[in-house]
This record gives C-alpha cells, structure tokens and sequence, in this order.
C-alpha cells in the first residue's frame, strides 16, 4: 500500500528481495522513531524540566541535578531554595485546577440532564417541527459560542445585577454560558436512543408506566456508555476552553485553570519554566487520561463536524 | 411520588420566572422582563397542556440553548450596528439622569453653618448661622423646598445634633432645598455646612440640556451618542444604533480596512493552510503505519495521537516558551545541529509560520486517526481484485486508496477549516496576535484571525474598548461559518436525517 513498501515488494521474489524488504521495513521503523522523537520531544522536554533543578526557559534537556522544588511550588507546599530561604507559591494553582475541575464537571452533569429529555423526544416522537428542529441543531452546532463573546459579557453582567451567583466573575454565570451548547450533545446522544429497541419501553408502558418513567428507568441505564462519553466530552471542553474564562472571570481566585496558567506564565516567562513545566504536566494527564479512554467515541463525534477542545 | 415532586417544582418554577418578569419590568427593563415572562408563561403551557408532550422532553435542552446561543447571537447581531464601547457605555436615559444631577457651586456662592435642634413630635430646627444673623426652618418630612426665616430669638434648649448624627441623616438633608429670603437655594454640602448650589443642566422640553452656568445649548446628537454643542460634545455619550457605520469602517475607511482585509485574508490563509498541512501529514503517516506486515502497529497509533489529547491551551504554552529566540529549546537544538537561530515569534513572517508548525503538531494527529479509520475500512477484496488485474502499488494507491480518502473525507475537512477559522488558542497563546501591525489605529498584529481580532477590540483594553466594532466582526465570521455549513451540507448530501455516524 505504501510507496516506501511498493518500492521493496513489487519485484519477484528472491532470497535477495526478501532481505531488501526486511531492511526497508527496519529503515520504516527508524524513519518513525526518528518521527515520534521530534513529536513528543515537547512532552518529554516538559516532564524534564518540571525536574531540572536549574529549571529556567534556557535549560538543557539532561538535566545536570534533579530537584522536586517545582512540584512543591505548584503543589503550595512550602521549600528550601538556594540561600536557604523558605519559599511558598503566592499564586493558587492547585485552587485554579480544582475551580476548572468543578465548573467543568458541574457543567458536564447538567449538560446530561438538559440534552437527555431533549435526545429523547427527538428519537422516540413524531410532532410536527421534528425535522426542521433536527436541522436547526445541526446548523447552529457549526457556530462556536465564543463568536458571540461580546454579547455573553453583557448579558451575565446583566444577570449579575440581580443574581450576584450568576453574573460576571462567577463560576455560576461561566456554567449558564456553557450550557447553551446542548446542540452537539443532543444530536450525540439521540443517535445511540436511536440505536435501543422501542419495543422495551413500549411493553413497559403497556404495563401502566408513563413516559418519562419509560425514559428514566429504561432507556437511560441502557445509555450509559454514551452518557458517560457525553459527560467526559463536556468534562473535556470545558476544561480547555481558555476565551470564555479569560473574559468572564476576574478576581484571582477564582479563574480557571487555563487561564490563570496563562497569566502565570505570561508574567515571567523565564523566571516560572520550572514550575510551569510540573503544572502543565499536572493539568494534562488527567484530561489525557480521559482522552485515551473515549477517544473512539471522540472521533466518531468529529465525524459529525463538531470541534475538539 | 416523584411525579409530584417534579409537579411542585415546576410550579415553583413558573411562578419564580412570573415574578421574576414582573420585577424586571418595574425595573424598567421591558424587553428581558418579556422574556422572563414569555418563557415562563410558555413553560406553564407546555408542561400542563396535554397536547405537549414532546415540547415537554425537548424543553430543557432547548431553554438553554435559546437563551445561551439563540439570544446572544441575536444580541451580538445588535451590538454590531451600535456604537457600545469606551465612552458610550451608557444608555441614553443613564447618561440624562447622570448629567442632570450634576451639580455646581457658583464663585462668591453663599454658605451657611447651621446646628439641628432635635424636638420630640414636631420637625427638628436647623438653624443657619451668618455674620448678618440667624435663620431657621423646620425639617418638615416630605418637603423638599424650605424658607430660610431670621431668626432673632434664644437657642431651643436641648442639645444639638451632633455630627456624626447629621451624617447619619444626610441623605434626607440632601433632598432639601433651603431658600433664603433673598431667594438663594442652599444645598447640604457638608455634615457643618449649607452651600448654595444649583443643578448644572436643565432639561428643556425638546430634549437639550442647558447648561445653567454659561447658557450653552446641548443638543442630543442620535447618531454619535453625545450631547453636543457645535463640534464639542459633552462626556460621557450614550449607546446609539449607528446603522451600518461599523461595516462601511471596516471595509471603506483607509485607517481600519487594510488591516481588517489583512486579518480576513490571514484568517482564510491559517485555515486552508492547517487543514492542508495536518490532512497531509495525517494522511502520510496513516498510509505508512497502515502497512500490513508492519510490527508495533498499535503503539505507533497510540504514541502519535499524544499530542492530541493534550489540552490545547497547555502545548501551545509549552511552544511559546520552545520558541523564545534566545533561550528557547527548538534554537538550542538547532544552534547545537549548526543552523542559526530563527526568530520564530518575532517577524510577521516566522511567526505566521510558528503558528502553522503549532498548529500542524496539535492537529495531525485527528486527521491520523481519521484517515487510519477510512483505510481499515476499505475491503481487502478491492485490493486483491486490483492485484488479479495487474496493478502496481502505486497505482492500486492512485487509483483506490486516495480516491477513497477523499471521498470520505470531504465533509471532515471543512468541519477543520470551520474549527481553526476560530482556533483563537492556537493563536492568542502562542503569539497574542503579534507582531503588531506597524500604524495601525485598533490593537491588531500580523497573525491576528478573526476571532482574535474580535477579543482585542473588545477587551484587551489598552486603546479603549469596542463592542459594536468587535460584534461586527463576528458577524464576518458568521457568515463565514454559514457559508461552510452550506458546503457541508451540499458535501454531505444531509438536509434530513443522518445520525447513523453517532455513537
């Protein structure tokens, strides 16, 4: 299939041949070591640097003296640095994780419940409007929200003047925002309703059960592994989403992780490398993680023209 | 039993958003007051009518996405065409009042020490002390103008007020105006001190302002949100719908247009060029890696997507820092290996190109994985078949497995060019726009897209804020995305139903 195969194989035969496939394939494989080394030399460059003792923008990547002083930092446990001083992080990363870490799973939880009933009625009712409400999803799915930023701002400040909770700088008001993207979800999860068999539901509701119980103690525990993807998805995007933080939230302790990394770093750039080396790592593998556990499921949803965060 | 429950909370629910409206409205915002009561009146009718049973499923989804997305869109389509930014913050009738409780104290303005005397079931007195002599009034509740009298008899005999008890008071005090008998009004100006003041602007009946001081005649100017007097206008302006202004800037005024096309054509340039560029490469790599014979075939597809699963915001932060011209990593590497250095986020040129490496690392890997699908699922049959006829490799690739990739891929690829249209990470972060544009009259840099351009206007600050301008701009970028859609839809043969690719 490949050219660099093609050029190996297409003869006939011989013994002499099959030595010259062998080495091609041997010259593939390095071809992509060498390719995987410039590729993750970015990662493995951070992961050494969140230990380097020396830790500044300009360090190597063999680090000449290991230190744990970064991940100290990060972590707010209080160390010796050089002159012997104590030194305490005055910047609250670990609080910026764990704000990002609660509004995205708050937002992925009420995200299920809003885009559930509405999949639900999508795959299992016949009323007037379903098509075109099925394409009105599609369409509007293509439009990012942050394009409406402008308009997000003054609507929670708004907001705010009424429910302090709600407005601007709160976590309340940046959730409101983010649940407005139902579209992709719904269209997510009515696929796989689409995929259960009515007939379980209908036998249930011949034997006097309502609809919504039909939905809630049916079909539900039947979609768990799609609710858990919707749910991780959101947990996802909500995580990595910088724009909509960086203009709604304001006081320190309250920004998200994304954007008080930024603000972290874009301050000293070379004097906080160190630090921000361990907190990079610290916030990427969890949402790695998850990746590499859906991230089948991921794909197949940009199949359908949605976006990754 | 849960039934009821759900029943009760809906109740409260409705009637929350009734009196919600109603308190909106008696706040004088009609429009959000409407629709609190719109939405609120509607939930009532979906969830006890017994015609509405899928409305009923469909409803919460649907709430929010109206108000989150419909409404701010909506909004945003607003904005565009108003003039909302630094200096006009403010609605017409904010910006009136706030003018019209401007006060002013005249030269030689006359002033007064007084004293409260408080009385038990009568008005307190204050008496007001000159060199001339005495006065009085009584505080009677509710007046609000009220004649200062000589007064030539003893001191009441209880304690005065004293002055943290006037403070305490003040703002009843502050309604007051005291005339003196030559006709004077006097304000409270201090906790010890009545001063002659008066109002700075008056209203007159067509809508000008008069400034009471020096006679001139503001007149409202609807169209630049200022009241003004000839060329001069007086702060701060109000909000205003200026119509199509904000478009005609951006496409026909010299200070703002070539930098707005050069952003526009920059913005189509980084889309084509990351789709290009991490479809070829994805799809390179998926060929290589899709080789029958080839070993460690399931670590090569895990340990090439790594990039992607990496939250954006956290590589591209990483990449600035690589990128430093003189301490960053990639010229530490390259110095060691002989080259120069290269200025990679410093000249309109390399930093355009930075974004795009950037971009092509965080974005390969999708098109990999894409591809890798498409290839595993093309029959085998289809190759033995091109065998039995005779074709080479490269032509079995030319003539099966690329047409197959771009068949499937058409749909994908515009989804791509849609998604970096708005790629503002991988922009803002790594370069925040810059280099800037050398003159240019708004913040803007040479790799600035749209998106990015739309967050300087309104709220990098610095050169002072732009709503309408930075709304307008999203509107480019609607009709940017419509246009995509459209393509896509067309590609993709959609328009009814076609779900079979979830889940």
């Amino acid at each position: 299939m490949s050219e660099l195969v093609a050029k190996g194989t297409s003869t006939k035969n011989t013994g002499f041949n099959f030595q010259k496939a062998q080495m091609t394939k041997l010259a593939k494989h390095l071809f992509l070591w060498t390719l995987l080394m410039i590729v993750l030399f970015p990662i493995i460059y951070i992961i050494s640097i969140s230990f380097n003792a020396s830790g500044s923008i300009g360090s190597k990547l063999i680090p000449d003296s290991l230190t744990l002083n970064h991940w100290k930092y990060i972590l707010g446990i209080p160390y010796l640095d050089a002159a012997g001083k104590e030194v305490v992080s005055p910047f609250p990363i670990m609080l910026w994780l764990w704000n990002s870490i609660k509004i995205s799973s708050v937002s992925a939880v009420l995200m299920l419940l809003l885009s559930t009933t509405s999949a639900y009625a999508l795959s299992r009712f016949r009323f007037r409007g379903r098509q075109s409400s099925l394409l009105v999803l599609m369409i509007i799915q293509m439009f990012p929200n942050i394009m409406a930023m402008v308009a997000f701002y003054f609507m929670l400040d708004f907001i705010g003047g009424f429910v302090p909770w709600l407005g601007t700088d709160s976590h309340g008001g940046l959730i409101l925002v983010y649940l407005g993207g139902t579209p992709f979800n719904i269209w997510l999860i009515k696929g796989y309703f689409d995929t259960i068999p009515k007939s379980i539901e209908e036998s249930a509701i011949m034997d006097g059960c309502t609809k919504f119980q039909a939905f809630w103690k049916i079909v539900l525990p039947l979609s768990t592994p799609i609710l858990a993807v919707v749910g991780l998805l959101t947990f996802i995007n909500t995580f990595s989403d910088f724009i909509l933080p960086s203009i709604l939230l304001k006081s320190g302790d309250k920004l998200t992780f994304a954007v008080g990394i930024q603000i972290f770093i874009s301050d000293a750039f070379s004097g906080r490398w160190g630090p921000f080396a361990a907190a990079c790592f610290l916030g990427a593998f969890p949402i790695s993680a998850i990746f590499f556990t859906i991230h089948k499921y991921i794909i197949s949803g940009l199949a359908m023209g949605g976006t990754k965060g | 039993m849960s039934d009821k429950l759900l029943k009760l909370f809906l109740v409260v629910y409705v009637i929350a958003g009734i009196v919600l409206g109603i308190s909106l409205f008696s706040h004088g915002y009609m429009f959000m007051g409407g629709i609190s009561l719109f939405i609120s009146l509607g939930s009532a009718w979906i969830f006890f009518s017994k015609k509405t049973q899928a409305l009923r499923f469909m409803y919460p989804g649907l709430l929010t996405f109206v108000l989150f997305m419909i409404l701010p869109i909506l909004f945003t389509v607003y904005i565009a065409f108003t003039n909302l930014g630094t200096g006009h913050f403010l609605s017409k009738d904010q910006v009136k009042s706030t003018l019209l409780s401007e006060k002013v104290i005249p030269e030689n303005a006359v002033n007064m020490e007084y004293s409260i005397y408080p009385r038990i079931d009568a008005p307190d007195i204050l008496v007001a002390h000159t060199l001339e002599g005495d006065y009085k009034t009584y505080l009677e509740e509710g007046a609000t103008t009220l004649a200062l009298q000589p007064f030539r008899d003893r001191l009441p005999d209880v304690a005065p007020l004293t002055l943290s008890e006037i403070y305490a008071i003040k703002d009843t005090l502050s309604q007051f105006d005291f005339v003196t008998p030559e006709g004077k009004k006097l304000k409270y100006h201090r906790t010890d001190l009545l001063i002659e003041s008066s109002k700075r602007y008056e209203s007159l009946p067509d809508g000008t302002l008069k400034d009471t001081v020096t006679g001139t005649l503001w007149i409202e100017d609807n169209e630049t949100g200022y009241y003004k007097s000839g060329a001069e206008t007086l702060a701060p302006g109000y909000y205003v719908n200026t119509g199509f202004k904000n478009f005609k800037s951006l496409i026909s005024d010299s200070r703002l247009n070539s930098n707005f096309f050069k952003v526009l054509q920059w913005t189509l340039m980084w889309s084509f060029f990351s789709v290009l560029l991490t479809f070829s490469f994805g799809t390179f790599l998926a060929i290589v890696i899709n080789d029958k014979g080839l070993e460690l075939k399931a670590i090569y597809r895990v340990l090439f997507i790594i990039p992607y699963s990496i939250p954006f915001f956290i590589s591209v932060l990483i990449f600035k820092g690589m990128m430093n011209k003189d301490f960053g990593a990639i010229n530490q590497v390259l110095v060691e290996l002989g080259f120069d250095k290269v200025p990679w986020l410093e000249t309109p040129f390399w930093a355009k190109i930075s974004c795009l490496v950037v971009n092509l690392w965080l974005g390969f890997p999708y098109m990999f994985l894409v591809v890798t699908g498409i290839l595993q699922s093309i029959p085998a049959s289809l190759y033995e078949a091109a065998k039995l006829d005779g074709a080479g490799k490269i032509a079995t690739f030319k003539n099966i497995t690329l047409p197959l990739i771009m068949s499937a891929v058409g749909p994908l690829l515009v989804g791509s060019f849609a998604f970096n249209l708005n790629n503002f990470v991988g922009i803002y972060l790594l370069t925040g726009g810059g280099p800037p544009i050398p003159g240019a009259t708004t913040a803007v840099g040479e790799t600035d897209i749209l998106i990015s351009y739309t967050y300087r206007l309104a709220f990098e600050g610095g050169q002072g804020q732009d709503f309408g301008l930075a709304s307008s701009i999203a509107l480019f970028i609607f009709l940017i995305v419509s246009i995509l859609t459209l393509i896509n839809f067309k590609l993709s043969g959609m328009g009814g139903e076609s779900s079979k690719e979830a889940a």
